[in-house]
């Protein structure tokens, strides 16, 4: 953790991404308007006083619904990332741990992989209609594979190490060797998956509503936002433009995020 | 007699890309309540796989493929798992070559030695867990065992890890220690006080120990009884005395050769020629053959078995006694 606050970029990126999950979280508390309060009056009004970013195409405040749409999108991230990454990092530890389901599930794995999250998204808001939990779904079986590709690595590695042959020895059972012994050694290079991964999940989701799979309007999300701004491009380019920035500042710090946190905990690239 | 732990004829093998491979083969050994066996061997001899079969903890894709092991009356070759694992830090304890990464980084030994605990009297509160660490740390030597409770393992040095290691693998009352190589990793100075230790510790308690290890002076020091394996088998098994002045394998003989000595000028030290042959590529006859100096035609196509040259000393050589082939060339 120290030699990730002696990185300034590391520093800058850690304080935006908290900056952002605290506006995300606190979204309702920091604005006093509702991201479905349209006034027609104001329409397409471009950024200056009475709306800082400007309005929509309905009037609505872009500021709220910006706040509103980090919102939805940092918790789809989230718990897609969560979902799928916990999925994926107890198959993972499974393949490590008992070699003769390796291959059986890294074969699954590999089969997800095959498909493209856009179309497993397509398919999946084909079955259910489109919405966010369509999008969070195709999210999580996306992550899945490479969160157990992550973890098997970090766990075969471990597993060669003295203390799992040590706590065999003295009697431990398997559930125990796995989640208190292998689990928080491969932690590091989890979270740094996870960070990372956040990121690009956010993109995926996004490109999902901008293509009308994900969240549909009204709804305040960032993709489904910029996608309703397109149609506006060339008499308020502000519509569109104020959520496509907001989702690369996200991806951004996310992945910058995970790239310091990888240089701090991965000891193999320690100078 | 009424062995704590009895091998016959012990056979783990590991299925390779060209075959099955005999990495134990056969092997027969016992060790009673109280007392000491050193088994020694170069590398890749099956020290280690030996101790790891007695555990049934085989490292797949090996598996134990015949014999015995009469532990108490029981055969822990046919025990369930769930028994099995009942029987492995209660009744057997293990420790490793390697303190340095037989802890595990993330978290304090006294969580460590607290789960071994726990692992086996699930109904113990943890304020009693904990007195019991901190007395098996005490136990061990290691200075302030109430601070040390609360370190991680990298606050430690390899001597106070291995002691961990050991309070950790005593915190039972084990019937048996089996130590892999459990000095190789550490400064002399803190060998002969981790020796001083067991043989305290085994004193106190009346456990045996099965001690692995390709140092003879450890063995000098500690070994009731000796067995010197090679290429899988046991060539020749006498008491820990009798090993240094009587030894009747060409291989101990060997072995006894490549210690340097201090009272004697030596230009240099007889070493044995060669390496272990890999266990797929058995020479025929005595697998020790084609290193050996006293090896003849016989030796080439006979593989030698255990046979007792005396009470209690028994060698896999067709030329042994020693003293018959030394007076034939003298």
């Amino acid at each position: 953790m120290r030699r990730l606050l002696r990185d300034p970029v590391a520093v800058a990126a850690l304080l935006l991404t908290l900056a952002l999950i605290a506006a995300a979280i606190f979204a309702p508390w920091l604005t006093h308007g509702d991201p479905y309060d349209n006034d027609l009056g104001s329409a397409m009004a471009p950024p200056g006083e009475e709306h800082w970013l400007g309005a929509d195409d309905q009037g609505r405040d872009l500021v709220v619904r910006l706040l509103y749409g980090l919102r939805l999108t940092l918790l789809m991230g989230a718990v897609s990332v969560a979902v799928g990454g916990g999925i994926g990092t107890l198959l993972g530890l499974a393949a490590a741990f008992y070699r003769r389901a390796d291959g059986t599930i890294m074969r699954l794995m590999d089969v997800m992989l095959s498909f493209p999250a856009i179309l497993f998204g397509l398919a999946i808001a084909a079955i259910f209609g489109p919405g966010a939990t369509a999008v969070m779904l195709a999210l999580v079986v996306a992550t899945i594979p490479l969160a157990c590709r992550v973890a098997r690595a970090a766990a075969i590695v471990e597993m060669g190490r003295d203390y799992m042959e040590a706590g065999r020895a003295v009697g431990l059972g398997d559930g125990r060797l796995i989640l208190r012994h292998l689990l928080p050694n491969c932690a590091s290079s989890l979270l740094v998956f996870a960070t990372l991964r956040i990121g690009q999940v956010i993109l995926l989701g996004s490109a999902l509503s901008f293509v009308g799979l994900g969240a549909q309007p009204p709804t305040a999300e960032l993709g489904a936002m910029a996608a309703q701004g397109r149609t506006f491009l060339f008499f308020a380019p502000h519509i569109a433009v104020v959520p496509c920035v907001a989702i690369f500042v996200v991806v951004l710090a996310f992945n910058v995020l995970g790239d310091a946190l990888r240089d701090a905990l991965d000891p193999r690239l320690r100078l | 007699m009424t062995d704590l732990l009895n091998i016959e004829g012990l056979r783990t093998v590991f299925r390779t890309g060209s075959g099955e491979v005999t990495a134990v083969d056969g092997v027969s050994l016992s060790v009673a309540r109280g007392k000491t066996l050193g088994i020694v061997g170069e590398s890749g001899c099956g020290k280690s796989v030996l101790s790891l079969s007695l555990m049934r903890l085989v490292p797949s894709p090996g598996r134990i493929a015949g014999g015995r092991v009469m532990f108490d009356g029981k055969d822990l070759l046919s025990l369930p798992p769930a028994a099995m694992r009942d029987i492995r830090g209660r009744r057997i304890a293990m420790i490793f070559q390697e303190p340095m990464t037989s802890l595990n980084p993330v978290f304090t030994v006294g969580d460590q030695i607290t789960e071994a605990m726990r692992a086996h009297d699930r109904g113990a509160s943890a304020a009693a867990l904990k007195s019991r660490a901190i007395a098996a740390l005490d136990r061990v030597r290691i200075p302030a065992p109430e601070r040390r409770f609360d370190e991680y393992p990298h606050q430690m040095s390899g001597g106070m890890r291995q002691r961990v290691m050991i309070a950790m693998a005593l915190s039972c009352d084990p019937d048996l220690l089996i130590a892999d190589e459990p000095t190789t990793a550490l400064d002399v100075t803190v060998q002969a006080q981790i020796l001083d230790l067991l043989r305290d510790l085994q004193q106190q308690s009346g456990m045996a120990i099965i001690l692995i290890t390709h140092d003879l002076g450890v063995v000098a020091e500690m070994a009731d009884e000796v067995a010197v394996m090679y290429a899988g088998r046991v060539v020749e098994r006498t008491s820990g005395k009798a090993i240094f002045d009587d030894p009747q394998h060409p291989y101990t003989l060997g072995l006894l050769g490549s210690i340097p000595k201090l009272e004697e000028t030596q230009d240099r030290l007889l070493a044995i020629e060669g390496a272990v042959p890999p266990p797929f590529a058995l020479p025929q006859g005595c697998r020790f053959n084609p290193r050996c100096v006293f090896a003849d035609a016989e030796c080439t196509r006979i593989d030698p078995q255990l046979r007792d040259l005396a009470a209690g000393h028994a060698v896999a050589c067709l030329r042994a006694p020693v003293e018959s082939i030394v007076g034939v060339g003298a």
